[in-house]
């Protein structure tokens, strides 16, 4: 192992990773960025299907997957679905090359925690490699920043939405559980306290009128939910 | 089989005009044509970002690895050109089942509040694709913020209506399509 890899993989542990993608020169440069990370790449195919069969035979910790590739449409999508029902243990990253709020509802749909949603480009580097699986194998949803900048950065001007109760404090706060930032994370990013942070989102669980019977992490998944569905597209 | 739009503009008060709706042949070009430039171009340069992530962290020079870091920054801005470029020639989501998503994830890059009023039953995926870039062909021509009601019915024969800005009377504008699937 690299001594890169060995700082990266100080911050946390080498993962088994398999991967699905039908481009191959993408494909090897993630296998690369992986190896180099200090991970050990399991299996590396093109379809959803082939990724299934490794990820039900073989120890995985994460798998990778390209959201458009076989079986098509969104072949990612599916297997993805597919095999956080066989083995929910299993961390699910989601590569596109579009950022849509579509593909980020259909993920969180498939999954509340574990999960992420980036852009090829964007993750095709060694640290934000590593830093995307270690969140997911921590339990997070990573989703793409510039998704979730552009999600929150107008909010709706509808006054019927539920996010016209939030206050503005309350609305940044609810930005960052969309990028899928920790308490600690959100705290450091507003220079406030996490205490102060977590009466936020007390707040804006209850101003979206979110069950108190969910657990704490569920509520959160929610709450991002909300913000998507009143985002500032209606209809059906 | 050809399609057409009548275009009425009630603050331009001008007679009713023609849009072309794509033919099938043309919607399949552009799919075709948005696939090539997100599996051979966007997907190669994303390759590249990262071999040149690899070069980075092993170069030893701070020269080197700024350098690095700034040609990967312009292929990142190269990329998401590549996927404006492509998401206006065929919107990724419309090549998959979910009709209303893809005209919401359009309004969506466009800043645009989109009213959806769609039939309860599936259509047909060529009269989906046909209408879909019909649809999303003018909304990507509106100014950020408009407000813009789009209603499809039909069967064999469907019809678009899109209204911009339904609540301002003097600004009001209708389009009207037909596609015979």
């Amino acid at each position: 192992m690299s001594p890169f890899a060995q700082a990266l993989v100080g911050g946390g542990s080498a993962m088994k990773v398999a991967i699905a993608e039908d481009g191959a020169l993408f494909r090897e440069g993630l296998v690369l960025l992986l190896e180099a990370a200090g991970h050990e790449v399991v299996g590396c195919v093109g379809d959803g299907d082939a990724l299934y069969g490794i990820v039900s035979t073989t120890d995985v910790d994460v798998a990778i997957l390209d959201i458009r590739m076989p079986p098509e449409p969104d072949g990612g999508l599916t297997t993805a679905a597919r095999i956080r029902a066989a083995k929910p243990d299993v961390g699910l990253l989601l590569l596109s090359h579009y950022a849509e709020t579509h593909y980020l509802m259909k993920a969180l749909e498939i999954g509340a925690e574990r999960i992420g949603y980036r852009l090829k480009e964007r993750v095709a580097g060694v640290q934000v490699l590593a830093d995307t699986l270690d969140r997911i194998a921590a339990g997070e949803i990573v989703i793409e920043p510039v998704l979730a900048k552009r999600l929150v950065q107008n909010p709706s001007e509808r006054t019927d939405s539920p996010l016209a109760k939030l206050t503005d404090r309350e609305l940044d706060v609810l930005r960052l559980m969309a990028e899928g930032r920790s308490n600690t994370a959100i705290a450091k990013e507003l220079y406030v306290s996490v205490k102060v942070v977590e009466k936020h989102i007390a707040s804006v669980f209850t101003k979206l009128g979110l069950p108190n019977d969910q657990t704490m992490h569920h509520r959160r998944v929610l709450a991002v939910l909300t913000y998507l569905r009143a985002s500032k597209i209606d209809g059906s | 089989m050809t399609g057409y739009a009548l275009v009425f503009s009630a603050k331009a008060g001008r007679l009713p005009r023609l849009l072309r709706m794509p033919t099938l042949a043309s919607a399949a070009f552009r799919y075709d044509l948005e696939r090539q430039l997100h599996d051979e171009v966007a997907i190669g340069m994303s390759a590249m970002a990262a071999q040149l992530d690899l070069v980075a962290v092993t170069a030893s020079d701070p020269d080197l690895h700024a350098r690095i870091g700034t040609l990967r920054a312009t292929l990142c801005r190269v990329v998401d050109f590549v996927r404006d470029v492509g998401k206006s020639i065929y919107p990724p989501v419309l090549g998959g089942a979910d009709f209303g998503a893809a005209l919401r994830a359009v309004a969506d890059h466009r800043d645009l509040k989109l009213q959806l009023d769609l039939p309860p039953y599936e259509l047909a995926a060529q009269t989906r694709a046909r209408v879909g870039l019909l649809v999303s062909d003018h909304l990507n021509t509106l100014s950020p913020g408009t407000v813009v009601r789009v209603r499809v019915r039909g069967r064999r024969l469907v019809r678009v209506s899109i209204t911009e800005n339904p609540q301002c009377r003097r600004s009001r504008k209708r389009w009207w399509g037909a596609a015979r699937p």
